[in-house]
């Protein structure tokens, strides 16, 4: 897995400086916590290293997954993960469908098929593959964005105060299932929230102001 | 792809438009230097007719918004009722089948006068072609309405629930008081587009002129469209000062209305009481019942022309039935229905499609600036913009008739569509391109099976509203065909000027039925895949 450094990221709004010249590494499995006041730019930084910021933010500064510089990629073509306070899973497709989807590795649809039930299976949703998202539970439905996102092989996943609409019981659960796939997998891991609870003990923190 | 989709949409859409904008000025600043025909121009039967037309734009108007004042309140005060499905039927009924069956029903043998006839020996005259256009402006109203509130009815959904109505009637206000006072004078802000759409309807409509509207004078459309027929090089030269004199007539109503409407805040702001101050279900039931009773009977009687064997006046209904107008109809002009039906789905998916592949790849398509030259083509006259599209075929690449019909019903009909696409566009959570992307996928896989799958429902309503403003195109139809390509509006029209009643049953019928069924298979669609 890939190690990912921004250099001197700097993101303005109508020539309004947001913050200028941030620099930062994380390591494969390691999580950065991204912390800050509304509108002091978090969510603009997820926008700009996933590639969809809007033309009327401006940003500048490199990101590198190891020694592969990304800014300049497409999203499609930079491996980078994101996952929103909402599930966004696709509702004309199943759940197998749903993850069917980000996933190109292995090649023949069978063998997918079978990493994606052991998948589901280790995920606590066994026989859910022909489901409907409509079916699922809050919870179900979380965990199935979230093995969509790692299935598709990321080198570094955004989180998006991802934890933020779920009730405190599912909460818990759901970001321990989260951390533990960033962990097992060696994903990088970049996590923009308000708050601290959502943050694993031992990540780093970069503070926006 | 974003090239394809800035390319298509300029040869689909702005080129003819400013093509026509600028031929149309040309002619105009090249008229004035002629003061001979400008001298010639203003005659007595020029004046009156403006005059009929203006009556039809100011009372089609008022009267409309009036009967969308009063059908907003119903739908709104009856909670948990939402009569969208009517409202979307009778708005899809073609204006032209419309009134036909209004026609049916007042002309002097038509049903009124035949239920008169069973109370009096006085005979009943007819309410048609009146000389101030009152029939013609009234039903024109009545159909225009259901535009209005089909713009409103969004709103007024949004609106049943919110808690300035709890605290409203909290303080004993009724839901009338609350409708007049609060809502209205809001939803009032959010038609002003729409309203600019039926007067510049009103003052250009020229096939339903020729339905309900007086002949001595007609309305000044019809006049300017005499004169673009006429092969006498005066008449050329007055059709493009009536082009001109008909945007003058619309700038003109338009400052009516909008000094009308400043009335009607002035009034609502010294608190002028209406009449009405009970409110009773039964008052609500009325409106709605009265409304959609209103919009009903000339369909009926319209399918019984349809289906008339025998029908002698006085009698109520036909002494005989059959199905064979519609054999004999279908028969007799099956090519023209195809050319309509072709005509229609061609130009309709071209612009669905090109408007959908412009949205998806060029973030310009959603910048606001770019919706004033689309919003601007239904509030544009159609006669000058007709004349200004004609002029630019015959001087460019001059296609064949059929080819630029179609072209002419790509520009009108893609205004629509795309302001369809677009709000269903904005509407739809970006972030789910965003993480289809980030999962690896290409914006055209993203495109074809989440966009499209998940707007599927939006885009076939966008699909069948371009088809069904196709269907009813008439103007655009004859004056860019040169009267070489025939649809079944334009024999819908030449059985109303022969007043063959059976005719204009059949392809009235045909008319309502072939747009119906695509809002039917394309909702049928909608639901099945998503």
């Amino acid at each position: 897995m890939s190690v990912f450094r921004a250099i001197n990221v700097s993101i303005s709004i109508k020539d309004k400086s947001l913050f200028q010249n941030l620099s930062f590494e994380v390591k494969p499995g390691e999580v950065l916590a991204v912390m800050g006041a509304s509108g002091s730019g978090k969510s603009s930084l997820l926008s700009y290293i996933v590639g969809s910021l809007a033309p009327t933010i401006q940003a500048s500064g490199e990101l590198y997954l190891e020694d592969k510089r990304i800014d300049l990629l497409e999203i499609s073509k930079r491996k980078v993960g994101i996952l929103y306070q909402d599930d966004l899973l696709f509702p004309h497709f199943s759940v197998g469908e749903n993850l069917l989807f980000g996933m190109k590795e292995p090649r023949e649809r069978l063998a997918r098929k079978l990493i994606i039930e052991k998948s589901l299976k280790d995920a606590g949703l066994v026989n859910f593959f022909d489901r409907m998202p409509s079916t699922l539970s809050g919870g179900q439905r979380s965990r199935v964005s979230v093995l969509r996102a790692v299935l598709s092989n990321p080198e570094l996943i955004l989180l998006d105060e991802p934890f933020s609409k779920l009730d405190k019981s599912l909460r818990v659960n759901f970001r321990d299932l989260v951390f533990m796939e960033m962990k097992q997998r060696a994903i990088p891991c970049i996590i923009v929230t308000h708050d601290v609870e959502d943050v694993p003990v031992d990540s780093h923190k970069v503070l926006i102001e | 792809m974003r090239t394809f989709s800035r390319l298509s949409v300029l040869i689909i859409f702005f080129l003819p438009l400013f093509a026509s904008l600028f031929y149309f000025s040309g002619s105009v600043i090249h008229l004035f230097s002629d003061p001979q025909a400008l001298a010639t121009y203003w005659t007595p039967y020029l004046k009156a007719a403006s005059l009929v037309s203006l009556s039809v734009g100011v009372v089609s108007t008022v009267v409309g918004v009036l009967i969308s004042f009063f059908v907003g309140y119903a739908i709104f005060s009856f909670r948990n009722h939402n009569p969208q499905r009517f409202i979307s039927f009778f708005l899809s009924v073609p204006h032209l089948a419309f009134f036909s069956g209004v026609l049916f029903l007042i002309s002097p043998s038509g049903l009124l006068s035949r239920v008169w006839s069973i109370f009096s020996d006085i005979p009943f005259y007819g309410m048609d072609r009146d000389p101030w256009a009152l029939s013609f402006s009234l039903t024109l109203a009545l159909k225009e309405s259901l535009f209005l509130v089909f713009v409103l009815l969004p709103s007024i959904t949004d609106k049943k629930n919110e808690p300035e109505l709890i605290v409203s009637q909290s303080f004993g206000h009724t839901d009338f008081t609350y409708w007049s006072y609060v809502l209205w004078p809001r939803l009032l802000q959010s038609l002003r587009y729409p309203i600019w759409i039926v007067i510049a309807y009103s003052l250009s409509v020229v096939d339903l002129a020729m339905v309900l509207a007086p002949t001595n004078p007609p309305p000044f459309s019809v006049v300017l469209w005499e004169f673009f027929q006429s092969a006498d090089v005066d008449n050329q030269m007055k059709s493009v000062l009536g082009s001109l004199h008909i945007l003058v007539m619309l700038v003109l109503v338009i400052l009516i209305w909008e000094l009308i409407g400043k009335v009607f805040s002035f009034a609502l702001k010294i608190r002028l009481r209406w009449p009405i101050r009970s409110e009773s279900i039964c008052f609500r039931k009325t409106i709605l019942g009265f409304y959609f009773f209103l919009l009903f009977v000339p369909l009926v009687v319209l399918g019984l022309w349809a289906v008339a064997d025998e029908w002698v006046f006085p009698n109520i209904i036909p002494s005989s039935f059959t199905y064979e107008n519609f054999v004999y109809g279908i028969k007799s002009i099956f090519s023209q229905i195809s050319t309509t039906v072709i005509l229609a789905f061609l130009s309709s998916m071209m612009a669905t499609c090109v408007g959908l592949i412009w949205l998806e790849w060029d973030r310009r398509a959603t910048k606001d600036w770019l919706m004033i030259p689309i919003l601007f083509v239904p509030v544009f006259p159609i006669v000058p913009l007709l004349f200004g599209f004609d002029v630019f075929l015959s001087s460019s690449f001059k296609p064949s008739s059929l080819v630029a019909v179609f072209y002419v019903h790509l520009l009108l009909v893609f205004p629509y569509v795309f302001i369809i696409l677009k709000s269903q566009f904005m509407k739809f959570d970006e972030r789910y391109k965003v993480t289809s992307l980030s999962l690896g996928q290409s914006v055209l896989k993203f495109f074809l099976t989440i966009r499209v799958r998940m707007l599927l429902s939006g885009i076939l309503t966008a699909f069948s509203v371009g088809f069904a403003v196709s269907i009813a195109q008439y103007l655009p139809t004859v004056f860019i065909g040169g009267g070489r390509v025939e649809t079944l509006t334009t024999q819908m029209v030449v059985a109303a000027s022969g007043e063959n009643r059976k005719w204009m049953g059949v392809f009235g019928i045909l008319q309502i039925l072939i747009p119906a069924i695509v809002f039917f298979v394309s909702g049928k669609l909608a639901k099945e895949k998503v």
